[in-house]
């Protein structure tokens, strides 16, 4: 082997360790698959407790609290403009049940989206009698599970509350606005397509004709051999 | 060409064809084991689901878009030297052409498995011609490449219509029982060649024709696959220059890759009498070239959006040139990109080895730098959330591997029925055999006297 071959392969060898060690391929044995936390800043995973389903707006306690939890009810309401949605109000309260003002409430909805996980609505924080709210404009109509949440009480875990939202009045539906040059993206399709075709023709042409020119002139030449 | 050096080039081109010797046996028993763990990787997957690889919801794409991208890549490298060479009537392409077109069909059967790999449910790729969606790129790309597949093999096949004829006579000779199988099949598929001035036009045509729609067909193809990426939001991915950057960037490899190809079949199939050291150095030039003209359009990405410091891409370029995946972005830059263009540019001893060598790094880095395109544009977060990170699983490694070996295995495979070099391009660009007498063609006499390369 030659002294110029040896360099280059020690060269190749550093770039593959380099590249091991960059991928992080330790730890590769079968069996030893290593997934990422799912994201928590706007979804996390539920907490336990299942309320009872239905209902236009089915108060249900948050289980298994902390002795010390701050205290959360839930309703849902129609916002007063019928378009606006819901209003999602939470009262909440510190343990030994006094109006707790200041605290944040967060509220989310419960959605399966790869596994049942919160989806953040909005968050707010509660006035002097301790109540907090948010406008809710579900994006379809039926049975939406909501939890509130609640945070930053002095002296008192986070408290929860779940309700379940019978929605009939929903977002409309995204619609992007007509571009001035729409005419032009409605015909973009029908130029490529014809672009394809032709290019399917040429390859077509290109190996049938040049199959047909082979077998005639292989044909020709038979028939002259019998002429001759 | 006087006829003694076309008979050999001929003995040596259909040498390997029904001929299987111990080595040729235990490459096909390793290749095909390392094809067979990487299949078996992949019905493991089918079986669980993509909860078995690195992929996760921050970084959902991986290995296998990277690997797409890849072999796609190295397929363009292997369509394009072959039509570039035919186009401008290259002299010297005779011998290399058909390990070129074969590559080219190779790595493409391999590249475009990979969606279909990274849909996790291979059942569902029938929806996406079901329900297609024209505005998709994913449609696109599934039009694009399929044309790309088709034309492909159509211009692997055509050139090989002359040389099935040269096969079906050589063999006729033999009285191996390969050869008595394989004649009927060889007069089938060369449909009666017999170089008649007639066949010769439509094939001249044919073979033009393709090698024409070859170069834009791939140019699309990889623009396709660019557009996957730069028709979303993502912070250097949506860049107008993606798509010629990814053009160039599979031409690179493209060309290391067949390089590496060529260099291996010269040796293993003994062709060093007529792949000789100028076609290295030849498609040494080729690979400083597209070197060269990557290393400026990356420069040109990388100060278009550093200059201005754009909130959305800086975390990324940040991440590139200081930051996590720094180690890699320098190796790549350095390793993959700046190091084989000195090597392959120097003047010396070892023509063949350095081109080898370069190709190697060529290869090595390019598959880098998709790494560093597709999952630091994926880690970065475009809402309010933390880095994804991405290990990849033994299944992907495995899938990978499988997959690169399916290359070289499909080639062996291939050049056992089929000419490993074109006799009729020898014929073309040399002009017909003279009588034995003749004076020796200038190019292939030093094989008289013992000679065959100055490597």
């Amino acid at each position: 082997m030659t002294r110029g071959l040896r360099v280059l392969i020690a060269v190749l060898a550093l770039v593959a360790a380099t590249v091991v060690l960059q991928l992080d391929l330790r730890g590769l044995l079968p069996g030893q698959v290593r997934l990422e936390a799912p994201n928590t800043m706007l979804m996390s995973p539920p907490s336990s407790g299942q309320g009872a389903p239905g209902g236009v707006s089915a108060q249900r306690p948050a289980a298994a609290a902390a002795p010390n939890a701050a205290r959360v009810q839930l309703r849902t309401s129609a916002a007063a403009s019928a378009p606006d949605g819901y209003v999602l109000a939470a009262s909440v309260a510190t343990p030994d049940g006094r109006p707790a003002a200041g605290a944040t409430v967060t509220f989310y909805e419960v959605v399966d989206l790869l596994g049942s996980r919160e989806m953040l609505i909005d968050s707010a924080t509660s006035d002097g009698r301790g109540n907090a709210s948010v406008v809710y404009l579900p994006a379809r109509a039926g049975s939406h599970e909501i939890v509130a949440r609640s945070t930053g009480i002095a002296k008192a875990a986070s408290g929860e509350a779940r309700s379940t939202l019978e929605a009939t009045v929903t977002a409309k539906a995204y619609a992007p606005e007509t571009p001035s040059i729409s005419a032009f993206y409605n015909a973009v399709p029908y130029g490529v397509g014809l672009v394809v075709l032709a290019v399917w023709l040429l390859i077509a042409f290109a190996l049938l004709g040049t199959a047909r020119g082979v077998v005639r002139g292989a044909r020709r030449e038979e028939e002259k051999g019998v002429i001759a | 060409m006087d006829r003694r050096t076309r008979g050999l080039y001929i003995e040596r081109a259909v040498w390997p064809i029904g001929r299987g010797d111990r080595n040729f046996w235990i490459a096909v028993a390793v290749l095909g084991a390392v094809v067979a763990a990487g299949v078996y990787a992949w019905i493991y997957q089918v079986q669980r689901g993509l909860w078995v690889t690195g992929l996760n919801q921050k970084v959902s794409w991986g290995f296998y878009i990277i690997n797409c991208v890849f072999f796609i890549g190295i397929s363009y490298g292997g369509a394009m030297t072959s039509a570039i060479l035919r186009l401008t009537n290259a002299k010297w392409r005779a011998p290399l052409t058909r390990i070129a077109e074969a590559t080219a069909v190779a790595a493409l059967l391999v590249g475009a498995v990979y969606p279909i790999v990274d849909l996790g449910r291979p059942d569902r790729f029938v929806n996406i011609i079901r329900y297609a969606q024209i505005g998709s790129p994913i449609v696109w790309d599934v039009t694009a490449i399929t044309t790309y597949m088709i034309a492909s093999f159509v211009f692997l096949y055509l050139p090989l219509i002359p040389d099935l004829a040269v096969a079906r006579e050589a063999l006729s000779l033999s009285h191996r029982r390969e050869a008595k199988l394989l004649a009927p099949v060889y007069r089938f598929l060369s449909l009666g060649w017999r170089g008649r001035p007639a066949q010769e036009r439509a094939l001249a045509r044919g073979v033009g024709i393709m090698a024409v729609l070859i170069i834009p067909l791939a140019v699309s193809v990889h623009s396709v696959l660019a557009w996957l990426f730069a028709v979303t939001v993502r912070a250097e991915w949506h860049s107008t220059i993606f798509a010629p950057l990814f053009v160039l960037g599979a031409m690179f490899s493209g060309v290391a890759a067949v390089i590496v190809v060529i260099a291996a079949f010269r040796k293993v199939y003994g062709l060093q009498r007529f792949i000789e050291a100028k076609h290295f150095r030849y498609l040494s030039y080729l690979l400083i070239a597209l070197g060269a003209a990557y290393i400026y359009f990356m420069v040109s990405e990388y100060i278009t959006d550093g200059y201005v410091f754009e909130e959305s891409t800086t975390p990324v370029m940040e991440a590139l040139f200081t930051g996590p995946f720094a180690i890699a972005f320098w190796a790549f830059s350095i390793g993959g990109l700046l190091l084989p263009i000195v090597i392959a540019a120097l003047p010396g001893r070892f023509p063949i080895a350095r081109a080898v060598g370069a190709s190697g790094l060529v290869i090595a880095g390019m598959w880098l730098k998709r790494f560093l395109i597709v999952v630091p544009g994926m880690a970065e977060p475009i809402m309010p959330w933390d880095w994804g990170r991405y290990s990849p699983s033994w299944v992907e490694v495995t899938i990978t591997l499988g997959s690169a070996a399916a290359i070289p295995l499909m080639l062996i495979l291939f050049f056992r029925f089929f000419p490993v070099m074109s006799v009729h391009e020898l014929d073309e660009v040399e002009g017909r055999y003279e009588p034995a007498h003749a004076p020796l063609a200038p190019g292939y006499a030093p094989l008289y006297a013992g000679g065959g390369g100055d490597d």
